[in-house]
């Protein structure tokens, strides 16, 4: 996951009152969220289309993701954007950005066996010495996306 | 065969295919003609003869029938047309007779010929007696005269009867009444009653012979007959005259009707014997039965004879045109089978002559097309294709040789570029590498330089307000220390205003004068107290200001922690080479933090000024409500010092309350006065720790703008470097795509 084998640098960012951690080296970019454009016909978790500079990505609903009651975004939200390796480029809303953080590799215990129908976005929880931290995989979150639009053609075209 | 050219051989192929088809066309149509006049023989000559000589029979059988059939009828008019249809059918006999004797001089034979004669003289015969015998038929005598018998004649009878049958009842009852007495009248009676019925006796008789006489043949039977009913009829009219005779008066008329009667009775039996006499019915019945049949037979037996001939001929005929039909089949397949056989002999030598040596060069063709140059064509002939062949062969050894050479050079080229491509590409990638991360590290300072830029621009202007707000907070102390000595000169002319009641009964003119001089004062104290209500309003608005401006200083460090976190993903994925700018990224973050919660603690502190302030204008309105009541007293006291007692206790309750209200008034400067004095410091704190993150963003943004430099120099070398990498790249790869697409066109080719 990380180029350092025994430690990991984590984004921490909240939702809904609660932390959740990213791996720092699947975040391409954090920013102020940008209008987000509707996408006749895409699932629900596709909340739609934003412009970052240009660049037009796939705006994913993270509550519904994570099994939380969804919301219209906020102009206060934030918008963390992450890299293609993660699938196709693609961002997420969250309330806040918490701190970036190093954490040695033995403190995250990897979730077991993620099967492709599992819809869940979660791949492992962070042992802080204040309480535990889900660790949220982006990989995954985009596959679920990806069943959901089926053999329908990219929505969006990373330019 | 193999040495002609392809003209001739073509030319031999198409003559047999024409010489074939001629002799099998020429050999049907010989034979479709033999048996056509065969059969054209057969249904003009024994066929025609056969269907005449059987309508010739039917013709004649018909004649016979209609002649039985007009003996038999009683009637004259279907007699006589049963006579016509008769007499037409021999007609058409003849007819028939005449073609058929026309027809059969072609086909018969000298027996048929003889049956023929026989038929005719028979024929002949048959005709003569048939024109008599249908002549007697049509007059039918004995059917009229039987016809009298049974009609006329017989009425007659029965009148005549029925005379003599009352003559008898008559002599009956006179024989009945007889008493004895006269024996010669009984006698007289029983005599008339026996004639009487003699006489009925003899009409019998008569009508018996004369029935005879017309059933009669012979003449002799006739004469006989005619004689004995001569007799009849004179005894007959001899009895009725005696009946008459004797018979009594009465009944005389009606013997005489009888006598009359009887010569009508003569009459008709003359008739019947004269109709008799022609016996017509029975001699033509006769003719008909003797000479009629036996002609007819002998004609009927000679015209079968002639049929039966002529269809045993006819089955003949047959025969020979199905004999001579399968003949022509046979012949005909025979001459088809054995022109076959020659024509594809034939055939085969030419199309092998032609389409061997052929398949050889296609075979070779495809054997260069596949890329084997080493083949070579082996057909010994000396026409066009032989040539054709030997030009090919001569073609390929030629670029066989050709492509020896080229495959050499090739090889060269090959293993040359390969090199170049690999080093090539080696430095592409390092080179895009290089610009990849420097281009994200660029644009991340960029952003970083330009909001740290106005972050600072944002802190003057902090610093800007912040001394602002210092200067109204030092004029507020000042508007206040004049507000406190107003009020104290306020408090000490209350006094006075107390003193003055008190004594206001020694002097109304001092109190007056006091009055007026407190009224003065109150006017002062009050426009005092309204500047300082405005000053209040307008640190109130600069307090707003100031809670704005830190609300778009959160705002930016808001962002700049953003951005810290952006620069340490950066840092992160550049691995050990973004250690250092991440360590620049966590200060930056620190400073943010910093800043945000030093405008946190402004915009507190500017809110507990603001609360502060508010509380002043507050108290500020009151004491003004206070000097307005206490001028309103001040100006009644002018207007009705002079009288009034219980104004002058108002007065005095009015002083009362103003000295409690100045006293508040003290109390609330006082509060004022610290909270200004408060704010002030607050102000002063909040300068410096403004004037702090202005000298530290800048700071911030001199060492972002160093980087920004260097990191910029650092992609553009990059960026050059990568783009004469491409270039080599680009050039190398287009050498080794053109050498390897040399190279495998060449190994498409065996040349040995």
């Amino acid at each position: 996951m990380n180029t350092s084998s025994d430690r990991m640098t984590l984004c921490t960012v909240r939702v809904d009152n609660q932390q959740y951690a990213f791996d720092m080296l699947a975040i391409r970019e954090a920013n102020q969220a940008t209008p987000c454009v509707r996408v006749p016909g895409a699932p629900a978790e596709v909340l739609g289309m934003v412009n970052l500079r240009g660049s037009l990505f796939l705006l994913l609903d993270i509550r519904l993701l994570l099994g939380l009651p969804t919301r219209e975004p906020a102009p206060q939200d934030l918008l963390v954007v992450f890299r293609p390796s993660q699938g196709e480029a693609f961002g997420v809303l969250v309330d806040s950005l918490d701190d970036a953080m190093v954490v040695p590799t033995r403190k995250i215990t990897p979730r077991a066996e993620n099967d492709a129908n599992d819809p869940s976005p979660i791949c492992g929880v962070v042992l802080n010495e204040h309480q535990p931290i889900p660790l949220l995989s982006p990989s995954l979150m985009y596959r679920r996306v990806k069943n959901l639009i089926g053999t329908r053609a990219p929505l969006e075209k990373h330019s | 065969m193999n040495h002609f050219p392809i003209r001739w051989k073509i030319g031999i192929l198409v003559a047999s295919l024409l010489f074939a088809t001629g002799l099998v066309a020429t050999t049907g149509l010989v034979i479709l003609r033999q048996v056509n006049g065969l059969i054209e023989g057969m249904v003009d000559g024994t066929a025609r003869a056969l269907v005449l000589a059987a309508r010739t029979r039917s013709q004649v059988l018909r004649s016979v029938l209609s002649e039985r059939s007009s003996l038999l009828e009683s009637e004259d008019r279907p007699s006589m047309m049963f006579a016509d249809e008769s007499r037409a059918a021999n007609a058409r006999t003849l007819e028939f007779l005449t073609e058929l004797e026309g027809v059969i001089d072609q086909v018969a034979s000298p027996a048929e010929r003889r049956a023929l004669d026989e038929f005719k003289s028979a024929w002949n015969a048959m005709t003569k007696n048939q024109a008599k015998v249908l002549e007697l038929t049509v007059q039918n005598s004995n059917t009229k005269a039987q016809a009298i018998i049974d009609g006329v004649l017989t009425e007659q009878f029965n009148r005549l009867r029925g005379v003599l049958q009352a003559q008898v009842n008559g002599t009956q009852k006179a024989l009945v009444a007889w008493d004895g007495k006269e024996p010669e009248k009984a006698r007289r009676e029983f005599s008339r009653q026996r004639l009487a019925f003699q006489t009925m006796g003899l009409a019998d008789k008569l009508r018996l012979n004369l029935g005879e006489h017309n059933q009669a043949t012979s003449e002799a039977i006739m004469s006989r007959l005619e004689e004995r009913i001569e007799e009849t009829l004179g005894q007959l009219e001899s009895n009725l005259r005696d009946l008459s005779e004797s018979t009594l008066e009465a009944e005389r008329t009606e013997m005489r009707a009888a006598q009359s009667q009887m010569l009508d009775i003569r009459r008709m039996a003359a008739e019947v014997q004269k109709q008799s006499r022609l016996d017509t019915n029975n001699r033509s019945l006769t003719l008909s039965s003797t000479v009629g049949a036996d002609s007819s037979k002998k004609a009927d037996d000679a015209i079968l004879l002639l049929v039966e001939s002529l269809s045993k001929k006819l089955m003949e005929d047959k025969k020979v045109a199905s004999a001579s039909y399968q003949s022509a089949i046979w012949i005909t397949l025979a001459v088809s089978l054995a022109t076959l056989i020659a024509g594809s002999l034939l055939g085969r030598s030419v199309i092998n002559a032609i389409t061997v040596p052929v398949a050889k060069v296609v075979e070779a063709l495809q054997e260069i097309a596949k890329g084997n140059l080493a083949h070579r064509v082996q057909v010994d002939q000396k026409d066009e294709i032989g040539l054709m062949v030997h030009s090919l062969d001569q073609v390929t050894t030629n670029l066989a040789a050709l492509l020896a050479q080229v495959k050499g050079g090739a090889q060269g080229v090959t293993s040359s570029s390969g090199k170049l491509t690999r080093l090539a590409s080696e430095l592409m990638n390092q080179a895009e590498e290089t610009t990849s991360q420097a281009g994200s590290v660029a644009t991340g300072a960029e952003q970083l330089n330009s909001t740290i830029q106005s972050m600072a621009g944002a802190a003057e202007e902090v610093s800007m307000n912040v001394n602002g707000i210092s200067s109204a907070s030092e004029q507020i102390s000042v508007s206040i220390s004049g507000i406190s000595s107003s009020a104290l000169a306020a408090s000490g002319s209350v006094d006075a205003v107390n003193r003055a009641v008190k004594a206001v009964n020694d002097s109304l003119s001092t109190v007056a004068q006091e009055a007026s001089d407190g009224s003065r004062r109150t006017a002062e104290a009050r426009s005092l107290a309204e500047r300082a209500s405005a000053t209040i309003t307008a640190l109130d608005r600069s307090a707003s200001e100031i809670t704005q401006v830190t609300g778009t200083i959160q705002a930016i460090a808001l962002q700049t922690n953003l951005l810290a976190l952006n620069a340490t993903i950066e840092a992160t994925s550049a691995g050990e080479a973004g250690k250092g700018f991440g360590v620049v990224a966590a200060e930056i973050k620190g400073l943010a933090q910093q800043s945000g919660q030093s405008a946190g603690e402004i915009t507190r502190k500017i809110s507990e000024v603001q609360e502060s302030v508010r509380h002043a204008v507050e108290t500020i309105r009151e004491i003004r409500n206070t000097f307005n009541d206490l001028a309103s007293g001040s100006s009644r006291i002018s207007e009705s010092v002079a009288s009034q007692k219980a104004a002058a206790e108002a007065i005095a309750r009015s002083a009362h309350e103003a000295n409690q209200a100045v006293a508040r008034i003290a109390q609330t400067i006082q509060e004022v006065s610290k909270g200004s004095s408060d704010m002030a410091r607050s102000a002063a704190e909040a300068a410096k720790g403004a004037n702090e993150v202005s000298s530290n963003t800048s700071e911030a943004a001199q060492a972002a703008r160093s980087i920004s430099e260097n990191i910029l120099t650092v992609s553009n070398t990059s960026r050059k470097n990568a783009e004469s990498a491409t270039t080599l790249n680009t050039s190398s790869q287009d050498l080794a795509d053109i050498a390897m697409s040399l190279e495998s066109s060449v190994q498409q080719f065996r040349l040995r």
